[in-house]
C-alpha cells in the first residue's frame, strides 16, 4: 500500500505493451473504463489500483492534478521520463474518458480537505457551541489530504477540519476511530451524527454511501495533555470488521504497520488467523501458482477459494490484532459457499505438510483426506481419499459459480452435487477451472 | 518440508496503550543476573510459549504463530502459522504442544529433518468466536498423562455476555479444561478471566493466575480443582447447573459469587508486584537457582518483572506470601521455565499490552552465579504472627520489634475493574523472637482472617550489614491456625 506522498513513478514498460489492444471485454456487464483498466492499467497501477510501480490511483494524493480534465491529458500525454507512455494515439476520447470516469469512481478519502485552528482558554467549557464566538487563529488547506491531529501546537484547541469525502459507493460504511474519552463532532452533508458505538478505542459515527461532505471538530477540553493526539481514523465497513482505508496520519500508519504480507514464494503456505469473510477455525492454503484454498477444521469443508497472493495477516498481529487478515487477490468463493460434505459431523484429526498439505478427518467410521493440487493459476484439483472404513458414497456439495466450473471423471456432478461409490483406499478428483482460463 | 522465510517487512510493533520506558533494575538479588538472547533476525518474537526439553533445547512459540527451536545457540523454525499460540510443551518423544486459539496441537517431525511435518488435533471441544482476547493458554501435563489448558473470556464478542469488561459467547470462555489421556475433551472449572498462567506442582497440582480486572480485585494465584468456581460469573452461562438467564439475574448479586467462589491462595498486589502475572513455574532445580527450591516463580508482563511466591499450608489449604525477586526485564514477562542447568528463561512479548521493559518482544534468562543473597527465603503463619526465614544469618542487633512495620487490608469483590484496598490499618509488631541460628525471626501480632497482611523489614541487615534487595512481603491470610 503505497501512502506516502512521496511516490515514486516507475513503470514496466514490457508490462504496459504487453496487453492486447482488442481483447475481447471479460464480463459484458463490466464497464468499458473498467475493462479497459484492467487490461491497460492495470499491470503499473494495480487492478484495485492500489499501485505497484505506478501511483496508486485511489487514494487522496494526486500529484498531477485531481480534475478529469488533468487526469485525462495525463493519460493522453504519459509521462515519458517515469516511464509511462501516452494514449492519446491508442484509444478514442470515449475511451480514455470511460477510464478517468472509471479511476475517479474507485476514489477513497478526502478532497479539498482544509482545516480551521481555535485557540482555547485553559477553562474553556466541553462544548462546539463555542465556535460562534470564536475566531480561526490558522486555517488552510490541507495539501495532502490526510487529517493530521497534531497540527496544532497550543495546549487547549479546538481544530476542524472539512472536505469531501470518498468512501465506497457500494455500502455505507462507518468512520471508525481508536480512541477514547476525548472530544469530538462529526458533521456530513450539513447534519451533525451522533456515534454509533462508544466503547473504549472503538468509536464509531455512520456514513453515507459514496462521496459526501464532512466536518470533525476535536476539542482538548477534557483530556490530558500528554495523550498522543495523533488519532487513527478510518473508513470502516458497516460491520466494523474492517478497515478499509485511513483518514487520519494516524490511520495511515496504523494500516501500514499492519501489513504484513504472507505469499507463497516457492512451495505451499499454510497459515492460521482470522480471516475476513471466512469462519473461525479456517486454515488457509496458499500456493506459489497464486492460488489459495481454505480447509475450515470444523466442519471439513473447503469455504474459500481466492486467486491472488494468499494474505495480509497485519490487520490479526497489529495491536491487539482486533481485526481479520484479508486475502491479498480476489475470491472465487468464501464462506458460506463451500465444498462440502453431506454428511455434518466431521472430525478434523490433523493436517500434514511433507510437501502439499494434506488434510485428514473422519466422518462416521471412516478416515478421509482431501488434497488439493495447483494445476495453475487458474485450475485446483481436489483430490480425496478414502483411507480407513467401509465403502460407501462419497457425496459432496459444490458452490454455485458464475465464472468457474467443476468436472471429475471419478464421479457424477449434477445440479452442484458431486456423487461417486468411494472405495476403501481409492482417490476422488474434482477439477475446478476458471472460465477465463483458455 | 523446508520453510522459507516470509517476506516481512521488519517494523516494530506499537509498545502498547500505556506510555513506556527503559525499565531499569531496581531490585536483584546478589549473585543473580539477567542475560539477554538473541532472536533470530527480522522476526517477530514474541515469546508466548517456552519450555526446554530434557536434551535442554529451547522451544519458544510465538504470537506471530511460529515455534523456533534453541539448540547449540542457534535458532531453526519448527513450524509456522499457528494462531496466536500462548502456551508450549515439549514432550518425552520429542513432539510439541502448542495451544494455539482455536486448538491445542501436536506438532510432530516425522522425518526428523527439525521441521513438524503432522499438526495434529489433540483438542477443540471449546468455541472461538475469533476475539483478539480469546486466548488458549495450554496445556500442562499431569503424571497421569491428562492434558490442561484455560480459555480467556472473550472483549467485544458480538451478542456475548458481559457483566463487566470482559464477556463469553459460550463455549467455555473463562474455564479450564481437561483432555484425558484417552484424548476426551472435558471442562474442567469455571470463573476465569484472564488466566494467563497455568503451571503443575512437583506435587501433580494444578495452579494457574488470573489477571486484574472485572470481578478480579487484583491479579491472584490459584490451586485449580476440577468443579470449582474461581469468580468470574460469566462462564457460569456454560454451567448446566447456573445457565445465561441466572447469571444475568443474579448479575449484581456480588455475595452469591462471592459465596461461591474459591479463595486465592495469594493475591498479588497490582502495580506493587504485578498487573499481568503469567505462568508458575517451581524451582526444582535442586539448588542450581540458589536457595530458593520448590518455590514458585512468576513472570508479570506489565510490570516486566519477577515475583516469588512462597506458600503455607494451612488447616489443609494453601495460602502464602509474594514478594518480588527482581525487575527491569527489557519486554513483558509472559512465560517462565527452568532448564536443566537450573536457567530461569523469560519468554516476553509488549504487543498491544504494554511493558516497562520497552522492547516489543524477546527472550531473556536469568542465571545464578553461586553467591548466596541476602533475602527473605520463606514466610509462615505461626499462632502468634508469622515466621520470616532469611537465607544468611540476620545482624542480631536489627531484629527490633520496631523493625517490622505491618498492616493489613481486604479488596472489595463486584464486577468494577479491579478493587481498591479497603480497611488499611497499621499492625503493630507487639514481640520479635529470632532462632538460635539468628536465620528466622518470629513476630508477634494481632491477625484477622481474610486480609492481605504486608510486612516491610527494611531495617534488617545481615552479618555484614547487607540489606535484602527486596523488603517488603505481602501475606494473603486466608485462614488463621
Amino acid at each position: 500500500m503505497n501512502l506516502l506522498n512521496h511516490k515514486i513513478v516507475k513503470i514496466s514498460l514490457g508490462a504496459l505493451f504487453s496487453f492486447t489492444l482488442h481483447s475481447p471485454l471479460a464480463h459484458s456487464a463490466q464497464s468499458e473504463g473498467q475493462a479497459l483498466y484492467e487490461t491497460t492499467c492495470a499491470a503499473c497501477h494495480g487492478k484495485d489500483l492500489s499501485g505497484g510501480a505506478g501511483f496508486n490511483l485511489k487514494d487522496e494524493t494526486w500529484v498531477h492534478g485531481d480534475k478529469p480534465s488533468e487526469i485525462l491529458a495525463n493519460i493522453k500525454k504519459g509521462f515519458g521520463q517515469a516511464g509511462m507512455p501516452g494514449f492519446e494515439a491508442v484509444y478514442s476520447e470515449q475511451q480514455l474518458k470511460s477510464i478517468v470516469d472509471y479511476i475517479l469512481s474507485k476514489r477513497q478519502g478526502f478532497e479539498n480537505l482544509t482545516y480551521k485552528i481555535y485557540h482555547l482558554e485553559e477553562d474553556a467549557p466541553a462544548d462546539f457551541s463555542i465556535l460562534k464566538d470564536l475566531k480561526a487563529q490558522k486555517s488552510g488547506k490541507v495539501p495532502n489530504n490526510i487529517i493530521d491531529f497534531t497540527l496544532p501546537e497550543v495546549k487547549n484547541y479546538i481544530i476542524e477540519f472539512e472536505g469531501d469525502l470518498n468512501t465506497p459507493k457500494e455500502h455505507a460504511g462507518q468512520i471508525f476511530a481508536m480512541v477514547y474519552k476525548e472530544l469530538f463532532e462529526v458533521e456530513i452533508d450539513g447534519k451533525l451524527v451522533q456515534p454509533s458505538q462508544q466503547e473504549w478505542l472503538r468509536v464509531a459515527w455512520p456514513l453515507k454511501a459514496g462521496k459526501q461532505h464532512f466536518k470533525i471538530r476535536y476539542s482538548t477540553v477534557g483530556t490530558r495533555q500528554d495523550h498522543n493526539k495523533n488519532f487513527n481514523f478510518f473508513v470502516a465497513d458497516q460491520a466494523l470488521t474492517q478497515k478499509l482505508f485511513g483518514i487520519s496520519t494516524g490511520g495511515k500508519q496504523f494500516l501500514n504497520k499492519a501489513t504484513v504480507n504472507i505469499k507463497a514464494e516457492s512451495q505451499p503456505q499454510v497459515v492460521r488467523k482470522k480471516i475476513v469473510n471466512l469462519p473461525t477455525s479456517s486454515v488457509a492454503v496458499g500456493f506459489p501458482e497464486k492460488i489459495n484454498y481454505a480447509f475450515n477444521t470444523k466442519n471439513c469443508s473447503i469455504n474459500g477459494i481466492w486467486t491472488g497472493d494468499l494474505l495480509n495477516i497485519g490487520p490479526n498481529i497489529e495491536g491487539r490484532g482486533r481485526d481479520g487478515g484479508v486475502i491479498l487477490g480476489e475470491w472465487l468463493f468464501h464462506s458460506p459457499q463451500a465444498i462440502t460434505h453431506h454428511a455434518n459431523n466431521c472430525v478434523f484429526n490433523k493436517y500434514n505438510r511433507q510437501g502439499n498439505p494434506i488434510f485428514e478427518y473422519a466422518l462416521y467410521d471412516n478416515q478421509y483426506s482431501v488434497q488439493v493440487k495447483p494445476e495453475s493459476s487458474q485450475s485446483l484439483t481436489f483430490i480425496y481419499t478414502l483411507l480407513t472404513g467401509k465403502s460407501s458414497t462419497l457425496a459432496l456439495t459444490l458452490p454455485t459459480l458464475a465464472n468457474a466450473t467443476f468436472s471429475s471423471q471419478d464421479g457424477s456432478i449434477q445440479s452442484n452435487q458431486f456423487s461417486t461409490q468411494a472405495k476403501v483406499g481409492q482417490s476422488y478428483a474434482i477439477t475446478l477451472t476458471l472460465k477465463e482460463s483458455k | 518440508m523446508k520453510f522459507k522465510q516470509s517476506i516481512l517487512t521488519c517494523s516494530l510493533m506499537l509498545a502498547g496503550l500505556i506510555n513506556v520506558a527503559d525499565a531499569k533494575t531496581t531490585y536483584i538479588p546478589k549473585g543473580y543476573s539477567i542475560q539477554t538472547i538473541e532472536t533470530p533476525k527480522d522476526v517477530r518474537f514474541h515469546a508466548t510459549g517456552l519450555d526446554t526439553n530434557k536434551q535442554g533445547h529451547v522451544y519458544v512459540a510465538t504470537r506471530f504463530g511460529d515455534v523456533w527451536a534453541y539448540k547449540n545457540d542457534t535458532w531453526s523454525k519448527f513450524a509456522d502459522g499457528l494462531h496466536e499460540p500462548t502456551g508450549l510443551m515439549c514432550e518425552d518423544d520429542g513432539s510439541i504442544l502448542v495451544g494455539q486459539k482455536p486448538e491445542l496441537t501436536r506438532l510432530v517431525d516425522l522425518n526428523k529433518d527439525g521441521v513438524a511435518d503432522d499438526y495434529i488435533r489433540i483438542a477443540d471441544g471449546w468455541e472461538f468466536h475469533d476475539n483478539y482476547h480469546e486466548f488458549n493458554f495450554a496445556p500442562v501435563k499431569d503424571k497421569a498423562g491428562n492434558y490442561y489448558g484455560t480459555l480467556n473470556l472473550g472483549h467485544g464478542v458480538p451478542d456475548a455476555l458481559a457483566l463487566g469488561a470482559m464477556d463469553s459467547g459460550g463455549g467455555y470462555r473463562g474455564w479450564a479444561y481437561k483432555v484425558s489421556n484417552n484424548g476426551k475433551f472435558t471442562p474442567f472449572a469455571s470463573g476465569l478471566r484472564s488466566p494467563a498462567g497455568l503451571g503443575i506442582s512437583p506435587e501433580n497440582e494444578l495452579f494457574f493466575t488470573d489477571n486484574q480486572g472485572d470481578w478480579v480485585e487484583t491479579s491472584k494465584l490459584h490451586l485449580l480443582e476440577e468443579g470449582k468456581f474461581y469468580g468470574h460469573p460469566v462462564p457460569l452461562r456454560d454451567d448446566p447447573n447456573f445457565g445465561l438467564n441466572k447469571v444475568r439475574k443474579n448479575k449484581s448479586n456480588f455475595k452469591l459469587f462471592d459465596d461461591m467462589r474459591e479463595k486465592p491462595v495469594v493475591w498479588i498486589p497490582h502495580i506493587e508486584v504485578a498487573n499481568s502475572p503469567g505462568n508458575p513455574e517451581w524451582d526444582v532445580t535442586k539448588g542450581k537457582f540458589g536457595p530458593f527450591e520448590n518455590q514458585i516463580f512468576i513472570g508479570d508482563q506489565t510490570q516486566s518483572n519477577v515475583f516469588r511466591v512462597m506458600l503455607d499450608k494451612v488447616n489443609g489449604k494453601y495460602q502464602g506470601a509474594v514478594i518480588n525477586f527482581i525487575d527491569g526485564f527489557q519486554s513483558g514477562n509472559i512465560r517462565l521455565d527452568f532448564d536443566t542447568q537450573g536457567q530461569l528463561w523469560v519468554g516476553q512479548t509488549a504487543r498491544g499490552w504494554g511493558a516497562k521493559g520497552n522492547k516489543p518482544f524477546g527472550l531473556q534468562k536469568v542465571v545464578w552465579n553461586g553467591e548466596m543473597p541476602f533475602e527473605l527465603l520463606d514466610m509462615k503463619l505461626t499462632k502468634k504472627g508469622f515466621k520470616l526465614s532469611f537465607t544468611e544469618a540476620l545482624n542480631d542487633k536489627t531484629v527490633l520489634a520496631k523493625h517490622f512495620k505491618a498492616h493489613e487490608y481486604n479488596y472489595n469483590y463486584t464486577n468494577r475493574y479491579g478493587s481498591d484496598k479497603h480497611n488499611i490499618k497499621d499492625l503493630k509488631v507487639k514481640n520479635v523472637t529470632l532462632s538460635k541460628d539468628k536465620k528466622s525471626a518470629e513476630i508477634e501480632l494481632d491477625l484477622t482472617a481474610d486480609k492481605v497482611v504486608v510486612v516491610d523489614f527494611s531495617n534488617l541487615q545481615n552479618s555484614n550489614q547487607d540489606k535484602p534487595s527486596v523488603t517488603k512481603v505481602y501475606y494473603t491470610l486466608n485462614q488463621l491456625l
